[in-house]
């Protein structure tokens, strides 16, 4: 509260101008209301949470990696190769956590576990109702290969990646050991980048809506999975 | 050691010159890179064992103020400083680490030594110590605080591929990666750009326009609402 200056007229008339301007000033800000009195403004809870989904969705453009995980599940429960480099085949498996986030409804985050989690009904359900694949569990094959890598949609980072087992090594051959590593890592990049760039090729076109989001929408639909 | 051992956890960046680099004698940026996905790979003017050096690690001074010190070392080598050749390079791969000393003294043992002396203040002085006695204390709570906790060193690796123009921060804190990526963009005079799809679809000359949400997927009511 402002306090009058005291001792003299003039002090007072100052302190009342002040006073009288704070509270408009706090009235513009939705402070108070027309009688002075403090706005008890309560929050809606589900708004916030939505506000703060939202925001996720758009930080970085994170909806491009949704929809990107989101349709390699669906491609990946088809048997068969998504795609081939140099020369071998790329199949995708997901495997075990998935977690789904979305914009709006109520459900927000649904976080799943389970062997064949990625590939139930459950999953389907809530990708129907707009949640989308924001993390996951992959196992990528190339060829004789096989890597594993949890991905999540908005940085894309390669984590807690499994890379293909590598020949015991004596303690002399670290030297060995870091090569290979440093080449298998470039090898899941690539398959990752690889992945990406298929997505890509088919969301950037016209066959995107016209194709795979229809057939998307019916796989969600579907009460059973294939096979 | 990520690089070594156990899983690895990376985030992979394309490694392009900054804006500065890219400026012609007269002051104008240069014409901006292609936007076809092949991009020539970056390789800095300088040797790149002078410009680690620029910013390699120093130690923290024993009883200094300082409490955090960071800076580039060789590859798994947390004193290895001279960045030699067979250090530096295996393959087609340039690799190094970022050490970061930190002492870490916890706030709530710095925070109940300050109240027990603002207690012991008030009684002695018959009133409540001032913010800057307050703040003065404190300094001098955790310089002698500092003595007692151990320097924690943690080695975060660094693999850049000079052929191919990607580098890989092996690191699993969103905070160490963005620390370690800008301090390479610094020493290196480049610029990080992370591989993602965004990026990615950058690269491949994809237009902004083209890559809005899918409503179908990510608003099914609404866009059913909307389109009947």
């Amino acid at each position: 509260m402002a306090r009058p200056q005291q001792g003299s007229k003039s002090g007072k008339k100052q302190g009342g101008a002040k006073s009288k301007s704070r509270e408009e000033a706090a009235f513009q800000r939705g402070e108070t209301g027309v009688d002075g009195a403090a706005v008890e403004e309560t929050k809606d809870l589900a708004e916030v949470e939505r506000g703060k989904a939202r925001e996720a969705f758009l930080r970085g453009k994170a909806w491009l990696g949704r929809e990107l995980l989101t349709w390699l599940l669906f491609r990946s429960e088809s048997s068969g190769p998504l795609l081939k480099l140099d020369k071998q085949p790329v199949t995708v498996l997901f495997e075990g956590r998935l977690v789904l986030r979305g914009v709006a409804g109520e459900v927000v985050e649904n976080t799943l576990r389970g062997a064949m989690a990625p590939y139930s009904p459950l999953v389907r359900r809530a990708l129907e109702r707009g949640l989308l694949v924001h993390g996951a569990r992959l196992r990528l094959t190339h060829g004789d290969r096989s890597y594993e890598v949890t991905l999540d949609a908005e940085q894309f980072d390669i984590r807690s990646a499994r890379l293909p087992e590598l020949p015991a090594l004596d303690k002399g051959e670290e030297d060995d050991r870091r090569s290979e590593r440093l080449y298998l890592s470039e090898q899941l990049a690539g398959l990752v980048r690889a992945l990406i760039e298929r997505f890509l090729e088919v969301r950037a076109t016209p066959k995107w809506m016209k194709e795979e989001v229809p057939a998307l929408k019916a796989w969600m639909s579907e009460e059973r999975p294939k096979g | 050691m990520p690089l070594l051992k156990g899983a690895a956890t990376f985030t992979r960046y394309r490694v392009e010159p900054d804006a500065k680099s890219q400026e012609t004698p007269g002051g104008k940026p240069a014409k901006a890179a292609p936007r076809s996905g092949k991009h020539a790979p970056y390789k800095p003017k300088t040797d790149l064992a002078k410009l680690l050096k620029l910013r390699a690690f120093v130690a923290l001074e024993p009883g200094g103020e300082e409490e955090r010190a960071q800076g580039f070392c060789e590859q798994g080598m947390k004193d290895g400083l001279e960045f030699t050749p067979g250090a530096l390079y295996e393959g087609e791969f340039a690799l190094f680490s970022y050490r970061v000393d930190e002492v870490r003294i916890p706030s709530a043992q710095v925070k109940a030594e300050l109240e027990a002396w603002a207690q012991q203040f008030e009684a002695a002085e018959q009133r409540k110590p001032s913010r800057k006695e307050k703040l003065d204390r404190k300094g001098e709570i955790r310089h002698t605080l500092k003595s007692k906790y151990p320097i924690t060193t943690k080695l975060y690796d660094v693999s850049w591929n000079l052929e191919a123009g990607f580098l890989q921060v092996w690191a699993g804190s969103r905070k160490a990666i963005d620390e370690v990526s800008v301090a390479v963009e610094q020493a290196l005079s480049c610029k990080l750009v992370a591989v993602a799809p965004v990026t990615v679809a950058m690269d491949l000359g994809i237009p902004d326009g083209s890559l809005m949400p899918t409503a179908e997927l990510s608003n099914p009511e609404d866009f059913e609402a909307a389109n009947g």
